[in-house]
């Protein structure tokens, strides 16, 4: 690439953070409004292609809003909020730890982030009716459950990771032997760094405005809730939605098939599945919670899905426009700054994958290269959990989600780009869980590779 | 203000560490050295594996494309096997990096110290430089405006076609590696990642 290439594809970046910026300022559907005039300019100025705006990941969060709302219009999450509420009395901060960790299993359960969607506004009910500043549970769990990809053996980016460390004996279980204990002490540092993190909500400026201007009601004492007739049986239908979704995805054998394109059959991808099972969910609390349907899009649940839905769509299609065009770009200068300085791969994993918001693309491109620097394979799969690095800019589906569900205004998508809820937890726990891979990895498994033979005396 | 600032030290120092533990765990760069035959044997099928690993996800990905086309592309960070989406040349570009990097690789196996050694390594060196040669002459024939449908067709089978000659080819070139020099023969026999890729290469 020449110079003038590279200044393009700068000036291109440029403009993605520029909105970026100008949307997370608007707030609300601005975000997706101006994601939207983003790609306008990158196709009409600088001619690019344009990239594929994130239908998946839009039905996705239709048809969890949807079952989501429905058990919100049912009385579901009062009853929800109660239960969590009697659970946590005694230590109602453990919401910081427990979030995390659910958000993750989740993930490793399903080997997808969108399994999230359907218990971001369960978290943030919990944390507001305790008076915790929702920020520290929602942030913490959307980093945890990003992080889950790296653990969960049905995840695109573990299958793409596989056939790289196999040549070095390490198999499915040794990979999950090094990330899923690392991503546990991750989890667990920013949990404890994430439970102390900003201020209390009562002495919260933004919160405080918004409680001012009646934007936001005071947080109802969980004792005080009273519950709908059939607020148990929403939940109970909820919630087996999100367990059939859990066992459809962990279990690719009960899926239905579908014809595979090299011929036989296939078992059916978990997208398709997390709609269908969120929208059956969503229509069985209609019919057995008695709720009716003109009441569902009544309920702040679905507002704030609706306007993180927009959002998602405009970013994601800007950010995925740039991608699309400079992915090559992107990952030559990144693999560049490894070649020649290989103790830097860690971090060129973590911006890989921040700068292409995959992390398949992140895992293909930085291990092999890893591994031909001569990096051992157990060390690369440590440092390879630095592909939860898509959270470094706010334009995922499940930031965006976070941010929106919060009503408090504490999770927010930062004024300078870099500057979002989720920075902090996301490097604590990237950090951390390299760190603690690594130490894995020397303690547990050294150098698994046999020595290389001594060759007989001819 | 001052929190922000005690958290960009604290992140700083961090990434310092994770770079400061990553350089203390180093690497093998044994470009223009000269190795044992084990260590060499052991490096060079360790990246040939690799690039096989990577190239038989690109075979992959061109033979089961997205089994729901229709429903556009997953968000990235949510991507599942299923979505995939493969295409002739995205999988000609893949393979091109992949190339790239086993040629890095090989490059830091350094040179066998047994009496054919330098020959052993040049073999596979030019096999690596050779097959990046083919995938990027492969890659270039793409851009070409085809006459015809069906030079179009010949263009996507003969681009597909040098993905499987590159693959071939390079097992071969270990197999030959031994004619060469019987000292690396024996190493290449013994390796774990040479016996690995053994094993792979008689599976598939």
């Amino acid at each position: 690439m020449s110079t003038t290439d590279w200044i393009l594809v700068a000036v291109q970046g440029l403009v993605v953070i520029g909105f970026i910026a100008l949307g997370v300022r608007s707030g609300g559907i601005g975000l997706g409004l101006w994601g939207g005039v983003g790609t306008l300019v990158l196709v009409f100025v600088f001619g690019l292609d344009p990239g594929e705006p994130p239908i998946s990941a839009i039905l996705i969060i239709i048809a969890v809003v949807s079952a989501a709302a429905a058990m919100q219009a049912a009385g579901g999450v009062d009853y929800m909020v109660q239960v969590a509420s009697k659970a946590l009395r005694a230590r109602p901060k453990a919401l910081n730890f427990v979030a995390p960790y659910v958000s993750y299993l989740l993930t490793i359960l399903t080997g997808t982030s969108n399994t999230f969607f359907s218990i971001i506004p369960v978290i943030n009910e919990v944390a507001y009716a305790n008076k915790i500043r929702p920020e520290r549970a929602l942030a913490g769990s959307t980093v945890a459950n990003a992080l889950g990809i790296t653990s969960s053996p049905v995840a695109a980016a573990t299958a793409t990771l596989l056939p790289l460390v196999e040549i070095y004996n390490y198999d499915l279980i040794d990979v999950l032997l090094i990330t899923i204990p690392a991503s546990l002490i991750g989890i667990f540092a920013m949990s404890v760094v994430m439970s102390r993190y900003g201020t209390e909500l009562d002495a919260d400026v933004e919160y405080q405005r918004r409680l001012a201007a009646g934007e936001v009601q005071p947080p109802a004492p969980a004792a005080d809730i009273v519950l709908m007739p059939f607020a148990k049986r929403s939940v109970a239908i909820f919630l087996a939605g999100v367990f059939a979704i859990c066992l459809f995805g962990f279990v690719e054998g009960i899926r239905p098939t579908v014809a595979a394109e090299g011929g036989g059959v296939e078992p059916m991808s978990v997208t398709p599945l997390i709609q269908m099972i969120m929208l059956t969910a969503a229509a069985m609390i209609l019919v057995f919670a008695h709720v009716k349907a003109t009441d569902v899009p009544t309920t702040p649940i679905f507002r704030s899905g609706m306007i993180a839905m927009i959002a998602l769509f405009g970013i994601a299609w800007m950010a995925d426009t740039f991608i699309a065009n400079n992915e090559d770009a992107i990952v030559q200068a990144l693999g560049g700054l490894a070649e020649n300085w290989p103790f830097m791969i860690a971090v060129a994993i973590f911006l890989v994958a921040g700068l292409t918001t995959s992390q398949s693309a992140a895992t293909r491109t930085m291990v092999p290269l890893g591994l031909a620097l001569g990096i051992g394979a157990g060390y690369m799969i440590a440092m390879w959990t630095a592909v939860v690095g898509v959270l470094f800019l706010p334009a995922n589906g499940t930031q965006i989600a976070a941010a929106e569900a919060d009503t408090t205004g504490t999770t927010n998508l930062g004024k300078r780009v870099v500057d979002h809820s989720f920075q902090v937890p996301l490097q604590i726990c990237w950090i951390v869980t390299a760190l603690a891979g690594l130490a894995i990895v020397w303690l547990f498994f050294g150098d698994q590779t046999p020595p290389p033979p001594v060759p007989a005396t001819p | 203000m001052r929190a922000g600032l005690v958290w960009i030290v604290a992140i700083v120092a961090g990434i310092a560490l994770v770079i400061g533990v990553t350089a203390a765990i180093g690497t093998s760069d044994d470009s223009g050295k000269t190795v044992t035959a084990g260590e060499w044997a052991q490096t060079a099928c360790g990246a040939v594996g690799v690039w096989r690993g990577e190239m038989e996800d690109i075979v992959e990905e061109l033979r089961t494309p997205s089994e729901f086309p229709a429903s556009g592309a997953e968000e990235p960070q949510s991507e599942t096997p299923q979505g995939r989406t493969g295409f002739v040349r995205i999988g000609l570009e893949r393979a091109v990096r992949a190339t790239d990097t086993m040629i890095e690789g090989i490059d830091n196996a350094g040179t066998p110290d047994t009496p054919q050694g330098a020959e052993a390594a040049k073999l596979v060196s030019d096999w690596s430089d050779s097959a990046l040669d083919e995938l990027e002459k492969a890659q270039d024939s793409l851009d070409e405006e085809a006459d015809s449908l069906e030079d179009s067709i010949t263009q996507l089978t003969d681009a597909a076609r040098a993905i499987g000659a590159a693959l071939a080819s390079g097992v071969r070139t270990i197999a030959e590696v031994g004619r060469v020099d019987p000292a690396v023969a024996a190493a290449v026999q013994e390796s774990s990642t040479c016996q690995q890729l053994r094993e792979d290469t008689t599976t598939s």
